[in-house]
Formats: structure tokens, C-alpha cells, sequence
């Protein structure tokens, strides 16, 4: 059940890197470009929204994956210093609390991109809404959730171990 | 309760929330939402988070960010350190103590078109390392040499931190990326000072190399003009005001690429990787700015920072002494905490401070970013020393810890001369337009 679910979320997770990947490359060669066109006289419009747009996406499909990874910074020596059992309750409590936080992120930015939507706010120079973004940042924080979830049941299993 | 009282009580729960191995940004931006929220209500603690998520994330100066990383880690599989250092090899190498000197100077070389202190501690061990071994340096020596000289990679730009620092405190990247240029120097001079003070008071330390010729010399220069051209057109695409640093980097990762295609290094593998790596690191750090952010709208409710700010400019002491106060802060809080880390979450907090003082920011960014690389260097958490020891089989610890030593005196030396002279550091910024 667990080995299905980590499946399910990592391959998700991977997914979303994957397109977190696109989004920079997109960047690189969209910078660039407009740099060779408006030597030309021919700036493409719009660009430095677009990269920021891309750079949202980039950076917000990266962190399921990351947490994943354990690649986010954190301070472990206290922890390490914990014997096994209480190690793996204290990452419980940790993730458990993660996990409200990026349900609310997740919920909170729903919200948000539904009101964005609803009051047609869009990006000036390229006339580009922002609500699907922030959708995509909702989207990208459950994916957070459910790596969260898995890192509870994982850690909740090394509690009760007999 | 007092809003100072319920941000110090904030202060103290991120404390807690990070020695319970909470990821730095999630912990921040944990306590950040909830302080908020105690202090303005649900409501406005909850419209809040999307609101600072999206107006970060969607920064178009921090797509800055991504994009020198990327050219960071496509020079990383593209070979370019390997040029530079046979070019500084075939330069110093034959002297006593050349190879480590070369080091120093193929990762000054490499840190100007990485921004990353592990990054260029990692590709240049891999590529000076087993020279050394070949020419039977002390390994104490050789280890710690790698280690100190790959910090170069945040001070000479394009730098991790420069960008994070700048974006926090509204200053010019581009400037910043200008005021890291005398003081890389300065401290790459000193690293190979260093080395040559050892070698002179133990030859056996580092034997000489083999010699080389004049047509090697200038052979050799090949190697290395690939990368001075990409740092000559990113960074005076920057200085002369023709690119945004977005571009800048854009543009530096387009050349590595084309360099790795002309010379027949590049593979797709090595593409994914660069750019998977990419995804990973910028992701780390824009999370972790995210959490300060949303922290720093916390703090600054409660007006901790401005408060302290106010106090420490009252104390009866000099405002240097204070400066040496906050440098201790630094260099204690690195022992526990990966350095970028430390730097994102204490700016909402020291910045005020130095700029109460009359501080210049940039100064202070520098000065920041040499005690980082203190920290990436001093045990327990010297991540390049750790970097250094993975790819250096049979080194311990202690040995390589042994040999960053001398090198930690460079830096200190670096720092002290950069607080008595600032203009080292202001005075490529203040050329700029």
C-alpha cells in the first residue's frame, strides 16, 4: 500500500520537475532570443513577464521532487543526536506541521487564483492572466502535500515498529 | 501582549521549529504565517501566504537566479575546468607549491563563471586533485587549498548569494556582482600567499612540478580564453547596462552550451543532469527566500528589526565593534547551518541594524559573503570540506580541517582589510550607471 503510494507520488513529483526543467531551458532561450531581436530592433513583447511566469513554474513544480530528495536545507544535528524512535516522532510532528502549511498554500492560492480569475487580471505587456499560474503553484503545493503525507506514514511506521 | 514580545516569542519558535530538522524555508515561513496571523487575524495571515508566494516566485529578478545556475552546472560537465587548470597548471605548476597555486587560480577563474562554492570546490578536486596526488603534495596541503579556494565561487560573481542578498534588500545585483570582483582577487592573492608561506617553511609540503615551455604557455591560453570571454560579455553585458542579470545569465549558460557542443563535450546526459541539478538548487534557495520573506512581513509588523536597529545604534560602543558582534553571530550560526541558509534568515534582521549604523548595503553583502565562506570551510557543517572529502578517497576529515587553517587566516585577513578599506569593495559599483 505505502510502496504503491510512494510510486504514485514520486512519479508525480518527477513529472513536475521534469516540466520545472522545460520552464528553464523556455527561459534561457526566450531571453536570448528577445537579446538577438532587439539587437534588430525587434524585442519580443512581453518577455520579462513571460520569464517571470516561467520562473514561477520552474521554481514551484521543483519542490515536491526536492522534498523528495530531502534537498531542502535544513538543520539536522539535534535530531541526529535523538535516539532512532524519537528521531523518526520528531519527523513526524515536523512534516505533520509542513503539511498544514502547504494545505493552507495550497487552499489559500486556490482562492486566490479563483479571484484573480473572476477579476480578469492580466499581465499588461502580454495580456496573459496570472490566475493560471497561481493555479499551478495550488497544484504544485498539493503535490507537496502528498509528499508530506508519505514522509508521516514513513516516519509513523518507524515509530510503532515493533 | 506587545508586538516586540510576540516577535521575539516568533523568533523563538523558528529556533525551535529548525533544531526539529524542519526544511529553513518551510520553517520560516511557518512561523512567519502564524506570528502574522496572531498579530493581524486569520484572514489577513492567510491572504498573505499565496500573495508573497506568487509576488517571489514570479520575481523576474529571480529568475537571475536559475539561469546562472544553469551556467554554473553546464561549465561543470562541459570540461572548462579542466582547461583552466592544465592553463594555470602549465603557467605556475613547475614551482614549488604551483599545482596548489594553480588550483587557487583555475578556481578563481571557474568561480567567474560559477556561482556556487561547492560547485567549484567539487569540479576543480576532481581535476587537481589527482595531479597533486601524482606530484606527492602533502594532502593536508592539497585538500584544504580546494576547499577555501572553491568558496571563491560565491564572492567572484556571478554568486548565489549576491543575487539572494540583493533581491532581499532591493539592492542592484548588478552592483553587487561589481563589488565581488576586487575582493575575489584580493582574496585569491592571499590564498596563494598563504600556500607559498607554507611551502617556503616546509618545502616538502609541495615538490616541484614538470616544466613546461613557452609554446605550452601560450597553447595553454586557449583553454582559458573561452572562459574569459563568457565572463568579460556577461559581466560587461551587466556593467555597461546591455543586459538585465536575467539575460546575463541566459546568455552565459547559451555560450557554455555552444562550448560544450564545439568542443564535443556535450551529451544529453549531461544536459539533464545540469539542468536537473538546476531545478533542485534553485528550487532549495527560492523556498527558502520564499519562507524569508513571509517571515520578514512578520517581523516587520512587530517591528523587531527597526526596535533593535534603534537599540544596538544606541549602545555606547562603536558602531565597528557592533559590526564585529554581528561577524560573531555569522561565524557561530554557520557552524549549525548551511550558509546560505543562515545569510536568508538573518537579513530580515541584521540589514536594518547595519543600515541604522550607516553601513553601505554592498559593503555589508560582501561582507556577508566573506564570512559565508568562513563558514563553508569550518567544521561542523564546512560543506566544501565535505565535498572535498567525497571526492578524495583516503583524506580524513581532520587532515583536510588541518589544511584549511592557513587559509581561514587569508580570509580573515581579506575581511579585516576590506572593514578598514571599503573602497576595495565600492569602488567598481560606483562606476557603474
Amino acid at each position: 500500500m505505502r510502496g504503491t503510494f510512494r510510486r504514485v507520488v514520486g512519479g508525480l513529483a518527477q513529472r513536475l520537475r521534469f516540466v520545472s526543467a522545460v520552464a528553464i531551458m523556455a527561459m534561457l532561450f526566450l531571453s536570448c532570443a528577445d537579446i538577438v531581436l532587439r539587437y534588430f530592433g525587434a524585442p519580443i513583447h512581453g518577455v520579462y513577464d513571460v520569464v517571470s511566469f516561467l520562473g514561477a513554474i520552474a521554481a514551484s513544480f521543483a519542490i515536491a521532487e526536492t522534498s523528495l530528495e530531502s534537498g531542502h536545507v535544513a538543520v539536522s544535528f539535534v535530531v541526529n543526536k535523538l535516539p532512532k524512535r524519537l528521531q523518526a516522532g520528531v519527523r513526524s510532528v515536523v512534516n505533520f506541521l509542513g503539511l498544514g502549511l502547504f494545505a493552507a498554500i495550497a487552499w489559500q492560492s486556490f482562492v486566490y487564483a479563483t479571484d484573480l480569475r473572476a477579476s480578469g487580471e492580466i499581465a499588461p505587456t502580454v495580456q496573459f492572466p496570472y490566475y493560471p499560474i497561481v493555479y499551478g503553484i495550488a497544484f504544485a503545493a498539493v503535490t507537496v502535500c502528498l509528499v508530506l503525507l508519505l514522509a508521516i506514514a514513513e516516519n509513523l511506521a518507524k515509530v510503532f515498529r515493533q | 501582549m506587545s508586538p516586540t514580545a510576540i516577535g521575539i516569542i516568533g523568533v523563538i519558535f523558528l529556533v525551535v521549529l529548525l533544531f526539529s530538522e524542519m526544511p529553513v524555508g518551510f520553517a520560516m515561513a511557518l512561523a512567519g504565517f502564524l506570528g502574522f496571523t496572531y498579530v493581524s487575524g486569520l484572514d489577513a495571515g492567510l491572504s498573505l501566504l499565496p500573495r508573497d508566494l506568487f509576488d517571489v516566485l514570479s520575481s523576474y529578478h529571480l529568475t537571475t537566479l536559475p539561469l546562472f545556475v544553469l551556467m554554473g552546472q553546464i561549465s561543470f560537465v562541459s570540461g572548462i575546468s579542466r582547461r583552466l587548470f592544465d592553463w594555470a597548471n602549465v603557467l605556475m605548476g613547475s614551482r614549488r607549491g604551483g599545482l596548489a597555486i594553480a588550483t587557487v587560480a583555475a578556481c578563481a577563474g571557474f568561480s567567474a563563471i560559477s556561482g556556487s562554492t561547492s560547485a567549484t570546490a567539487a569540479t576543480m578536486a576532481t581535476v587537481a586533485l589527482p595531479e597533486m596526488k601524482r606530484y606527492k603534495y602533502d594532502m593536508s596541503l592539497a585538500t584544504g587549498t580546494l576547499a577555501a579556494a572553491g568558496s571563491l565561487g560565491i564572492l567572484i560573481p556571478p554568486s548565489a548569494i549576491f543575487i539572494v542578498y540583493g533581491i532581499l534588500t532591493e539592492q542592484s545585483i548588478g552592483k553587487l556582482f561589481a563589488s565581488g570582483i576586487l575582493p575575489g582577487l584580493l582574496l585569491s592573492l592571499l590564498f596563494m600567499l598563504a600556500i607559498y608561506v607554507q611551502v617556503v617553511r616546509n618545502p616538502s609540503l609541495a615538490p616541484p612540478g614538470s616544466k613546461t615551455t613557452l609554446r605550452q604557455k601560450i597553447v595553454s591560453f586557449a583553454g582559458v580564453a573561452e572562459t574569459l570571454a563568457i565572463f568579460l560579455m556577461v559581466m560587461g553585458g551587466i556593467f555597461f547596462g546591455i543586459f538585465t542579470p536575467t539575460e546575463a545569465g541566459a546568455a552565459g549558460s547559451f555560450l557554455c552550451l555552444m562550448i560544450a557542443v564545439l568542443r564535443k563535450q556535450f551529451t544529453w546526459q549531461g544536459l539533464k543532469t545540469s539542468l536537473m541539478d538546476t531545478t533542485r538548487i534553485s528550487c532549495m534557495v527560492l523556498v527558502i527566500v520564499s519562507g524569508a520573506v513571509i517571515f520578514g512581513h512578520f517581523m516587520a509588523i512587530t517591528r523587531v528589526p527597526y526596535d533593535l536597529a534603534n537599540w544596538v545604534a544606541a549602545l555606547p560602543v562603536s558602531k565597528h565593534a557592533i559590526m564585529g558582534l554581528i561577524i560573531l553571530v555569522y561565524l557561530l550560526g554557520g557552524c549549525f547551518m548551511d550558509a546560505l541558509g543562515m545569510v536568508i534568515l538573518t537579513i530580515p534582521i541584521f540589514f536594518p541594524v547595519a543600515q541604522t549604523l550607516g553601513f553601505d548595503p554592498i559593503w555589508f553583502g560582501v561582507v556577508i559573503v566573506l564570512i559565508t565562506e568562513m563558514g563553508v570551510i569550518t567544521p561542523p557543517v564546512g560543506i566544501n570540506v565535505f565535498v572535498v572529502y567525497s571526492i578524495a578517497e583516503d583524506v580524513s576529515l581532520e587532515t583536510i580541517f588541518k589544511g584549511v587553517i592557513p587559509m581561514l587566516m587569508a580570509l580573515i585577513v581579506c575581511s579585516l582589510t576590506i572593514l578598514f578599506f571599503p573602497q576595495i569593495v565600492l569602488f567598481l559599483p560606483s562606476l557603474m550607471r
